[in-house]
């Protein structure tokens, strides 16, 4: 349930642009204002990463011709939407598009004005760098690029000033909308790396809102050949603690991620396979204790906002052109002589594999789900078994998510316990811990996976053996044993569905038990408050 | 507010509702749903060189197929 919420959040527009608004308090309209003044009409200007488009109308109602891209199919659609209300639809085209490919669509030296704002702090390092030494080649001599962004401040005050304000901020926008945002750093350094010559033009929010003016200095440089670093697999302290807090903190960021670009697994050369995965710090570790001393391939890291390849493609936050970045700025072309990459399956459901094949001509292949099962797929000259393309739930899996679903409701439970009933935090935690690990434990035999009917006849199970043990040894009150039926009851029902629907095999589920443990609960409520009562406990 | 929840409760009926819709007609047997459905849901036929889906209640819903076939031959309803 907690995660059909979640997921549904994520994949909204509106509530992004809401959080946008919330953490730069309200200040990024007047910057796109400030922005807009720097347009003369006739002017060709392409805003990377456009979002809702706000700032691409702006520009167009002063008479340029806007080119915006976007990564993001809804949010070019809510763009859209606002082009054609404002009846702007010939001066602005909207692309989808990535900010690595931006200097393969268009002609060098061909724009007036390159603007961007709240976007290249989204970029990872290196691609940040490729982006800017691309804006360098698209604009035309005497053009400008505009970037508005947030900075972490200067010097010592400021900058604690900076996390003062921006922590809570950053928790509502999270709370609100689960996306957060992070900071440019040393943004002026890179800007000259990339040939430019620049200045703040505006500064608010005590330093940590910049809109930055630069034009370019010298002539782009050539990109420079990459050194590959290489993976392997090592346990210390620091990856089990990483490790824990995976565990623990799953849904909630900062995600622990690992840098984007191109690493090796062994020793591998000009024709070994290029494996594809996401930057989640846990998902590199996990695949490179599977391959290393196993294969030699090359392993393409891709931005995935920090979240395993699954639920990051299901949410759209791991897509086609994140993988186009990846290939474009990771000099992979470089290395090897062959254009062929295999991604993880379970990436399938938001990462369109035709579109990668389009745009960068590397051919695609479905890996296996699992990374263990990669070294034989490898072996068998990429070709996959059914066993390795099915999803399994296999017993670690399921403890593995029987605590972390537990854990997420532990909390909410115990907060609500300390305040209305202390003495029963404890009991509370444990039964319900039980309940998830006992499904979890036995999942497989049950007769139904519906998780709603497992819930009840965990829920059963727990009443009866209550029941019995008050006959035989505890000798319960009907009152008290009534309410311990009744609790343990409805934790059953709720631990069976909400387990359920957090495997892979019913993500349906969720919303369809949510649905139906609305009623049950306020039946249950509804016992509770009245049957005591006309029985005359 | 409205269209949060309009959309929201759109989200409910697909995910409770919606399962994959194969169009016999449009597909070239060309297994990319199958090598990308989690579940096993597409499977290939032999006989007719195209695909079978034998149990439509084991989609997950999760659109891998829908997004990668190239022919536009599946679909959730
Ligand atoms: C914080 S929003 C800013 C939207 C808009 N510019 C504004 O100021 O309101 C960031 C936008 O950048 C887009 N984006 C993120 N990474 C991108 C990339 N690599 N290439 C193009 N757009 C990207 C996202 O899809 C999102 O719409
Ligand atoms: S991906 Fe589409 S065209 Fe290919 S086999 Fe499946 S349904 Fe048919
Ligand atoms: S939607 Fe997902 S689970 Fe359903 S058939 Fe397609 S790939 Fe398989």
């Amino acid at each position: 349930m907690a995660t059909t919420f979640m997921k549904y959040l994520e994949t909204t527009p509106a509530d992004y642009d809401r959080g946008i608004k919330i953490i730069t308090l309200g200040q990024i309209q007047g910057i796109q204002e400030r922005i807009a003044e720097f347009v003369q009409p006739g002017d060709r200007v392409l805003e990377i990463g456009c979002g809702t488009g706000s700032l691409a109308l702006l520009c167009a109602k002063r008479g340029a011709k806007v080119v915006g891209i976007d990564t993001s199919p809804p949010m070019l659609a809510e763009a859209q939407k606002k082009v054609k209300a404002a009846g702007m639809e010939h001066r602005i085209e909207l692309r989808l598009m990535d900010a690595t490919t931006i200097a393969d669509h268009s002609e060098p030296a061909s724009f007036d004005l390159i603007v961007s704002t709240l976007v290249l702090s989204e970029l990872e390092e290196n691609t940040l760098e490729y982006v800017l030494e691309a804006c360098g080649r698209l604009l035309k001599p005497e053009g400008r690029l505009l970037v508005a962004d947030e900075v972490v401040p200067d010097g010592l005050l400021a900058r604690l000033l900076f996390y003062l304000v921006r922590l809570p901020l950053a928790l509502i926008t999270w709370l609100i909308t689960r996306t957060s945002t992070t900071a440019l750093h040393g943004f002026p350094q890179k800007l000259a790396l990339a040939g430019f010559k620049g200045r703040v033009v505006t500064s608010r929010l005590g330093g940590s809102l910049q809109l930055f003016s630069a034009r370019p200095a010298t002539a782009p440089r050539a990109i420079s050949a990459p050194e590959v670093p290489r993976l392997r697999h090592r346990v210390t302290l620091w990856t089990l603690l990483k490790d824990l807090y995976c565990l623990l903190w799953r849904n909630i960021p900062p995600y622990p991620k690992v840098r984007t670009g191109l690493y090796r697994i062994g020793e591998p050369d000009c024709s070994s396979p290029v494996l594809v995965t996401g930057n989640y710090d846990l998902t590199v570790r996990r695949v490179v204790r599977e391959l290393d001393g196993q294969v030699d391939a090359w392993l393409l890291v891709a931005n995935s906002k920090g979240i395993n390849v699954w639920c990051g493609a299901g949410g759209g936050h791991f897509t086609a052109e994140n993988i186009i970045a990846a290939i474009k700025t990771s000099g992979l072309a470089d290395v090897v002589d062959h254009r062929r990459l295999t991604l993880p399956q379970l990436c399938a459901n938001g990462v369109k594999g035709k579109r990668i094949e389009q745009e960068t001509g590397w051919r695609v292949r479905w890996g296996p789900c699992y990374a263990r099962d990669i070294p034989a797929y490898l072996e068998r000259g990429q070709r996959k078994t059914d066993a390795m393309r099915w999803v399994r739930f296999p017993l670690p899996a399921r403890l593995e998510m029987a605590v972390v679903m537990w854990q997420f409701w532990a909390v909410l439970l115990a907060v609500i316990l300390i305040i209305v009933r202390r003495p029963l935090v404890i009991p509370a935690l444990l039964s319900s811990l039980a309940m998830f690990l006992f499904i979890g434990i036995t999942w497989p035999w049950w007769p139904t996976r519906d998780g709603l009917l497992q819930g009840v006849g965990l829920a059963l199970l727990s009443i009866a053996l209550l029941a019995g043990w008050s006959i035989t040894v505890g000798h319960l009150s009907p009152r008290p044993l009534f309410n311990w039926c009744v609790a343990l009851g409805s934790l059953g029902l709720f631990a069976g569905a909400d387990f359920q629907g957090a495997s892979p095999f019913m993500r349906a589920g969720e919303a369809e038990h949510f649905w139906k443990l609305v009623p049950i609960g306020l039946l249950i409520l509804a016992v509770y408050l009245f049957l005591p009562r006309t029985l005359g406990w | 507010m409205e269209t949060t929840l309009r959309s929201f409760w759109q989200f409910m009926i697909n995910t409770i509702f919606k399962t994959v819709h194969w169009d016999e007609e449009r597909c070239s047997g060309c297994l990319t749903c199958y090598e990308v459905c989690p579940v096993g849901c597409c499977l290939p036929d032999p006989a007719t060189k195209k695909i079978r889906v034998p149990d439509q209640d084991r989609c997950v819903v999760c659109g891998a197929c829908v997004l990668q076939c190239p022919e536009g031959a599946l679909a959730l309803m």
